[in-house]
């Protein structure tokens, strides 16, 4: 085992790993607890005034809070697969006074970002701890699954985990009931459709990326995997080290491949998903007849752009404005709108078909719309801080322009 | 740092409808103590997975004007409410004397205030009146539920409702039945994309077209503005074809209200407004329930309760009633409530507070006339009644004596319905005229309120406009973006229209319309 890293030596670039320091920390915490305890620090030491976490009604329920009680974070500690909240909606100019740090996973990372060039919130006080997510499931899905896969009742439950693809039952009898996932998607069961497609498996966007792909066995289930992605990134970890609740060594180069390969698959896990899913509609008038037909349930509740993590327009919405109930139009007027103003800056979170009362795919349809947008301007949302395409000048100034991470052209 | 708000979160329910959604109400306190409220969407509720309508979103509006404690005109503190109340009541004379709530409260405030009403020999309205004129035989019927997730694996859906707007969490499960197979049928005058079938039929008529098995579902709701043959229909179709019966309901503890006050004898909403009127009733204790928000028209009902001697309210929001009231108890808002709602599967669901204010009120009241009651053994006779052992989200009640035929027999009254229709029930209204005669005479359509959360709360929608279908518009020679003129009982209201897929005859409205009138009668339609 390599020597524990100094504090001193922590910089933008380094892939290293990590665990909390006390022994409360590591068994409360996924993978050793070094995500618990960096945002512990943070607020501890007075790094951040504030942390936002899920706090934890159940396995199946938690709800976001904006905390500076260290306690409530060392509760909200652990994996939560079955709580599919994207954090960043929770970040607007009303709330976030001060400095602020959250865990996020891609998702909530490339919403902050995108919410960051909208002046939702400041990019200098917000401190974001990505964690690596293969996926996560709808709670209604899971208790499904339990009752009809695991043969379980949600009672019996301690914990979950997903480990090398299979997605793991702790029960509060000390057992593990694993099913490979591949089985469940079979079923329709498992990860949301958002999550299958999605195109970030690790949060290099964030100020850390954090998870345990490319944990070395000997420390499998007790330390985390982290890139140190921006200085922010390396002043929380500094804290962390300083104020004695992390430890932290260098990954070797084993840890690092192997991190990359399990990115690799899951992200060809995505793209076969997506040829699966977005089959091209060339037909004019049958793409009209795919839209009018996905969308003639709707019932204009609005919770999809309410839970929109990238919508920051609140009242002042150009899709409420243009769009009437009182239309009677053959196309939801609401939704045409929607997608091209969404075009650019639609991450696929899959947040608005998790809320929608009609059941609408709308991850779906969102992405239709938005994905073409994104590769003809080779311009993935949520990834840096470079302005949507829609706000520069001219298309090719866009060509020039590094960071849109986009390779699909 | 200045944090500049805390904030509580409650685990809460949506008190929209009888289906009762999963929420979070967070309750952002500023540093100056002004509150406002946010909703969050609860993923792991049963009944909704998170998912919300439009009402559901809206609830801080709903919430937005707390009530305070009055008495006479007066701003007056809680304890002073309930003191003028009971002075108010030992002056009553127990005849003249009626207590209202039509289910929009726990079960633990509906049972604290059959108690008080006990005391006076009278029992809780909930102004479905519709239950007093049919057999008490069938009442047991509106007791037995089915799970939403039950509706998912019939065979057959028979949709009595809109889902679309009436009741809007029940459309994901009808979609997931339709996506396994299942053949939807739906019952009335709007044409619905989920419909495989569409009739717009009398209830006269329900036998003899509609076919359904023993595997079907049977959804049709009940509620202030039912009308018996209607309901009659829907418990016969489901007897002789053996197919289950599924009663929504507009409150969200419509049922558990139905339940606990399924021994008092149900006057319709026209009749009780009626009844005051003639100072049958002379006065009037509502609890939670807004008679002006209910009413067929608003104008009709100020002038007919400004005749009571008393009107008592007990409510957490501010409202039109609360207006004309001598005495106003002020109680806690629905989401702090510590108590339990019986949602229309028949899960005992918690309120998600922990104050009991409202229930505290109406046991003093109760108190001070004989009956004495705490929230412990009412919770214990509640569960006990329901055959639950606890309020959770996963276990439904089990059908009981509380609303068995072991009941007492309810007095059957006939409904006075003006128009003499059901809402539901199918006119041959429209008059076959030219465009020409339509411009000068226009012509009658039946007027038919969606009756989506939003008409039985009064809280503003944006629905200024009604639906006719594309044949009317072109009879009346309406022309896009103009009005149309509604006439009855010499009243006249112009409002914008929309083209829909509805019955000809017909005209579809999702606010009300100042006519003395319930759903379903006639009105002149003409273009300006």
């Amino acid at each position: 085992m390599s020597e524990l890293k100094a504090a001193a030596d922590i910089k933008v670039g380094d892939r290293l790993l990590g665990w909390a320091a006390s022994e409360d920390m590591r068994s409360r915490g996924a993978s050793g607890g070094l995500v618990t305890a960096v945002l512990a620090a943070a607020l501890e030491t007075g790094l951040v005034d504030r942390v936002l976490i899920l706090k934890k009604v159940s396995e199946f329920e938690a709800y976001p809070v904006f905390t500076s009680d260290v306690q409530e974070v060392l509760e909200s500690a652990g994996s939560m697969h079955s709580v599919p909240v994207n954090l960043a909606r929770c970040l607007k100019p009303e709330t976030c006074a001060g400095k602020i740090a959250l865990p996020a996973k891609p998702c909530d990372a490339r919403a902050v970002v995108e919410r960051a060039k909208r002046n939702a919130l400041s990019p200098e006080g917000t401190y974001v701890i990505g964690l690596n997510c293969g996926g996560t499931m709808h709670p209604e899905k899971v208790r499904k699954m339990l009752e009809t896969v695991y043969r379980l009742g949600p009672e019996e439950i301690a914990g979950e985990e997903i480990v090398k693809g299979k997605l793991v039952f702790f029960t509060k009898d000390g057992k593990e009931h694993a099913v490979p996932i591949d089985d469940l998607e079979a079923e329709e069961l498992g990860r949301r459709d958002s999550c299958r497609c999605c195109q970030v498996k690790i949060p290099t966007n964030a100020d850390l990326a954090c998870g345990n792909w490319g944990v070395p066995g000997d420390l499998a289930g007790r330390g985390t995997f982290v890139e140190v992605m921006t200085e922010k990134g390396v002043n929380l970890l500094k804290n962390a080290v300083n104020s004695g609740f992390v430890e932290l060594m260098q990954a070797d180069e084993r840890g690092i491949s192997a991190r990359e390969k399990v990115n690799k698959v899951m992200l060809g896990m995505s793209e076969k998903r997506k040829a699966e899913v977005f089959v091209p509609i060339e037909d004019g008038g049958e793409r009209f007849e795919y839209f009018r037909k996905e969308l003639e349930n709707c019932i204009h509740c609005g919770a999809c752009k309410e839970v929109c993590p990238v919508c920051t327009c609140g009242e002042d919405s150009k899709c409420t404005f243009y769009s009437s109930p009182a239309d009677s139009y053959k196309i939801s007027l609401f939704h045409l709108v929607r997608f091209l103003h969404l075009s650019d800056s639609c991450i696929g979170c899959g947040q608005c078909e998790d809320v929608c009362p009609a059941e609408i795919p709308l991850t779906r349809l969102y992405q239709r719309f938005a994905v073409p947008v994104q590769k003809e301007y080779r311009y993935l949302p949520g990834i840096s801080d470079r302005t949507p395409p829609f706000f520069a000048l001219k298309p090719e100034d866009n060509e020039e322009k590094e960071g849109g991470g986009c390779s699909c052209r | 740092m200045q944090v500049k708000h805390r904030e509580n979160v409650y685990s809460s329910i949506c008190p929209g409808c009888g289906l009762a959604c999963g929420l979070y109400i967070r309750e952002m306190v500023s540093g100056t103590g002004k509150t406002s409220l946010a909703v969050d969407f609860r993923k792991s509720s049963p009944v909704n997975a998170g998912k919300l309508c439009r009402f559901g979103l809206k609830l801080p509006l709903y919430y937005a004007e707390p009530q305070v404690s009055m008495v006479g005109s007066q701003e007056s503190g809680f304890e002073a409410a309930v003191s003028a109340s009971t002075e108010a009541l030992k002056n009553v004379s127990a005849e003249s004397l009626a207590f209202f709530s039509a289910g929009n409260t726990t079960n633990e405030e509906h049972k604290a205030f059959s108690a008080l009403a006990t005391a006076f020999g009278a029992g809780v309205e909930t102004g479905v009146g519709v239950y007093s004129s049919l057999p008490v035989s069938t009442h047991a019927v509106f007791g037995q539920s089915i799970s939403l997730e039950e509706i998912e694996n019939v065979k057959q859906v028979f949709l009595f409702v809109d889902p679309y707007s009436q009741y809007p969490l029940l459309l994901r499960r009808v979609l997931r039945a339709k996506e396994k197979g299942a053949k939807v049928v739906c019952i009335g005058p709007r044409d619905l994309p989920v419909a495989d079938e569409q009739f717009c039929l009398k209830p006269e008529e329900y036998g003899k077209i509609l076919s359904p098995s023993r595997d079907s579902v049977l959804i049709a709701d009940i509620h202030p503005y039912s009308g018996p043959a209607h309901v009659r229909a829907v418990l016969d179709l489901a007897q002789a074809s053996g197919a289950k019966p599924f009663f929504l309901r507009p409150f969200t503890n419509s049922a558990g209200a139905e339940l606990l006050s399924a021994h008092t004898k149900q006057r319709t909403l026209e009749k009780l407004l009626e009844d005051i009127n003639s100072r049958k009733i002379k006065t009037l204790f509502c609890l939670e329930s807004d008679l002006l928000e209910l009413a067929p028209d608003r104008e009709a009902a100020v002038k007919t309760l400004s005749k009571l001697d008393t009107l008592i309210v007990q409510t957490s929001r501010q409202g039109g009633l609360s207006g004309l009231a001598d005495i106003v108890i002020a109680s806690e808002p629905f989401y702090r409530k510590q108590g339990t709602v019986l949602n229309a599967e028949g899960r005992l669901l918690p309120a998600g507070g922990n104050s009991t204010l409202g229930f505290d009120s109406l046991s003093s009241l109760a108190a001070a006339f004989g009956k004495q009651l705490d929230l412990g053994s009412v919770r214990k006779e509640l569960f006990e009644g329901f055959g639950v052992k606890k309020a959770d989200e996963f276990s439904f009640r089990t059908p009981s004596e509380f609303c068995s035929g072991s009941a007492e027999p309810a007095e059957v009254e006939t409904p006075c319905f003006k128009c003499g229709s059901d809402q539901e029930a199918c006119s041959e209204s429209l008059s076959e005229s030219s465009p020409e005669e339509a411009f000068t005479e226009g012509f009658s359509a039946s007027l038919i309120y969606s009756l989506s959360p939003f008409m039985w709360h009064g809280l503003e929608d944006c629905s200024g406009f009604v639906e006719l279908n594309l044949h009317m518009v072109r009879k009346l020679g309406l022309v896009k973006g103009g009005t149309v003129k509604i006439r009855a009982q010499g009243k006249m209201v112009e409002v914008k229209f929309r083209i829909s897929n509805i019955e000809d005859g017909y005209m579809l409205s999702s606010r009300k319309f100042p006519f003395e009138v319930f759903p379903g009668a006639e009105v002149k339609l003409s273009v300006k």
